[in-house]
């Protein structure tokens, strides 16, 4: 897998997740939006948990 | 007066009555989205992470070294324990920056005992910048040993599958229990039938599957250290914890995380249910204070796992992998005569209630008359076993802790009659202390001054290690 192909395959993911985002309130309308709200809020617990480096301790 | 339970079922009888298309969309709207943000976010990460590395480790250069030892030279496998314990001063603390941006990857080591038509070689294969470090670890334990930089054997095989000539047959291992769990190390195979102890190495019965190829015959062996930090003593310590408490310790045996919470979430229901419906303790606050008065009664194999998982938590751990790969010419294809006896004598460090190392996979596809799948998996081995990675397939690394690498990957000891093996010939010594020497120049010599080794000429300069 080339440097590009890898480049558009996670801009592509980022950008489907934003789109799943609009799909789910807008499927859930008017008065249910706000459970997609809150599970964003889960969608950023799990990047958080992504984006570690480890390494917190010595031997 | 009783307590009524009211259950209300009419969202599921609205949600079942809806059409498929709309029953999706809802699962969707209501979480569905959430699972499959976080796979691909997974996918995204886990992308960008080995990009990086990829950039990274480009220009790596390995050496292989070969390692001989005098014959007679008589040293326990704690020796080795040294070796590896020096080996973690490779460890690097990498920050946010270094893995997602830079890409800074952890530096490994291979450990390997080889045989090529019967002849036998102990090697350590190291990135360049390690290989002082490599030299220094075995020449403090071993004074007189050998150490040459050798040619990287693998090329002897062939890396694509079907071929003409060769064929060959691969086996990962893994443990068969969590990390946490001890195998059989060293000092449980020493037994006394006089007053003097005996250590009935177990090196000896794996090289003896290497002193049984013929001509045309390879039998290859890898351990993959890769330093790494204390993190996984948490989860040994947890598992300690939780068979103190009487529970079974499968929580941290590993597969699928997942799996491991719901089967966790329904075997703890299924406790809190069976206890109410038998002591009909439904006070949640009396249940609590009843726990704490009572004494867990630990069962003799419960408390020796736990004592052993203290053990092993007592020394520095690597993450490995263990593969070995039998390759030869078509004609004398026999991978039974030595990979069995590879698998039976990996058997020497299973104990019940602690851990055993177990094949994890093979290359060896069923359902698979053509071959198709084999070859492909042939081939994929090979590769891994080509670049020394972790990964193979689904198969990654575990933790295995000095003691237990030494016991693995060890130089046998004098009684161990491996005729094959090469060793070192001659007995070296230190010169007479007090010699008269010259005055040495200056060794910090400007860049382009004097010829450089090969490998200088091109490695980078090494970038900025933050070292623990």
């Amino acid at each position: 897998m080339n440097d590009s192909t890898v480049r558009h395959l996670v801009a592509f993911s980022a950008t489907f997740v934003t789109l799943m985002a609009y799909v789910a309130g807008y499927i859930s309308g008017g008065f249910g939006w706000w459970w997609t709200a809150f599970a964003t809020f889960i969608v950023y617990g799990i990047m958080f948990r992504l984006i570690d480096a480890g390494g917190h301790g010595g031997h | 007066m009783g307590l009524g339970i009211n259950i209300d079922f009419s969202f599921w009888q609205w949600f079942f009555e809806l059409p498929p298309t709309t029953a999706a969309a809802v699962v969707f709207a209501l979480g569905g989205w959430v699972f499959i943000s976080a796979y691909l976010l997974k996918s995204a990460v886990d992308l960008w992470v080995g990009y990086r590395a990829g950039k990274y480790t480009a220009h790596w250069k390995y050496a292989v070294l070969a390692v001989d030892v005098p014959p007679l030279f008589v040293q326990t496998p704690k020796a080795v324990e040294q070796i590896f314990a020096h080996l973690t001063g490779s460890l690097i603390h990498s920050n946010i920056e270094d893995k997602f941006i830079v890409g800074r990857k952890q530096k490994n080591f291979s450990i390997e005992i080889i045989s090529i038509e019967g002849y036998i070689q102990f090697l350590i294969r190291t990135e360049v910048e390690f290989r002082d470090l490599v030299e220094a670890s075995i020449y403090a334990q071993y004074p007189e040993a050998e150490i040459t930089e050798v040619e990287d054997y693998v090329i002897n095989l062939p890396d694509k599958f079907p071929d003409e000539n060769y064929d060959v047959m691969g086996v990962e291992y893994k443990l068969a229990k969590a990390d946490a769990y001890p195998i059989r190390t060293y000092p449980e195979f020493e037994y006394s039938l006089s007053k003097d102890a005996v250590f009935s190495d177990p090196m000896a019965a794996i090289l003896e599957n290497f002193t049984r190829l013929g001509h045309g015959e390879n039998l290859w062996a890898q351990i993959i250290l890769e330093p790494v930090d204390s993190s996984w003593k948490e989860k040994a310590i947890a598992l300690a914890k939780e068979l103190m408490t009487g529970g079974g310790g499968h929580g941290h045996g590993g597969g699928n995380p997942v799996l491991n919470f719901i089967n966790g979430f329904l075997t703890q229901l299924g406790k809190d249910v069976h206890s109410a419906l038998i002591t009909w303790e439904f006070d949640v606050a009396h249940g609590d204070d009843h726990a704490k008065d009572e004494k867990v009664v630990l069962e003799p194999g419960t408390k020796k796992a736990v004592e052993a998982i203290e053990d092993k938590l007592s020394k520095i751990g690597f993450k490995t992998k263990l593969r070995v790969l039998y390759g030869a010419r078509k004609e004398v294809f026999n991978p039974s005569h030595c990979l069995d006896g590879f698998t039976g004598a990996m058997n020497q460090f299973h104990m019940q209630n602690h851990n055993a190392i177990v094949p994890a996979g093979a290359t060896h596809a069923h359902y698979d008359s053509s071959h198709v799948k084999s070859n492909v998996m042939k081939t994929s081995f090979m590769k891994a076993y080509r670049d020394r990675k972790m990964k193979w397939g689904k198969t990654d690394g575990y933790v295995l802790n000095i003691e237990e690498l030494a016991t693995l990957w060890h130089f046998p000891l004098p009684f161990v009659k491996t005729p094959l093996l090469h060793k070192a010939g001659a007995k070296r010594s230190e010169p007479p202390s007090g010699l008269p020497v010259e005055m040495m120049e200056n060794p910090l010599k400007p860049i382009g001054f004097g010829e450089k080794k090969q490998h200088e000429e091109e490695v980078k300069p090494p970038e900025e290690i933050m070292y623990g």
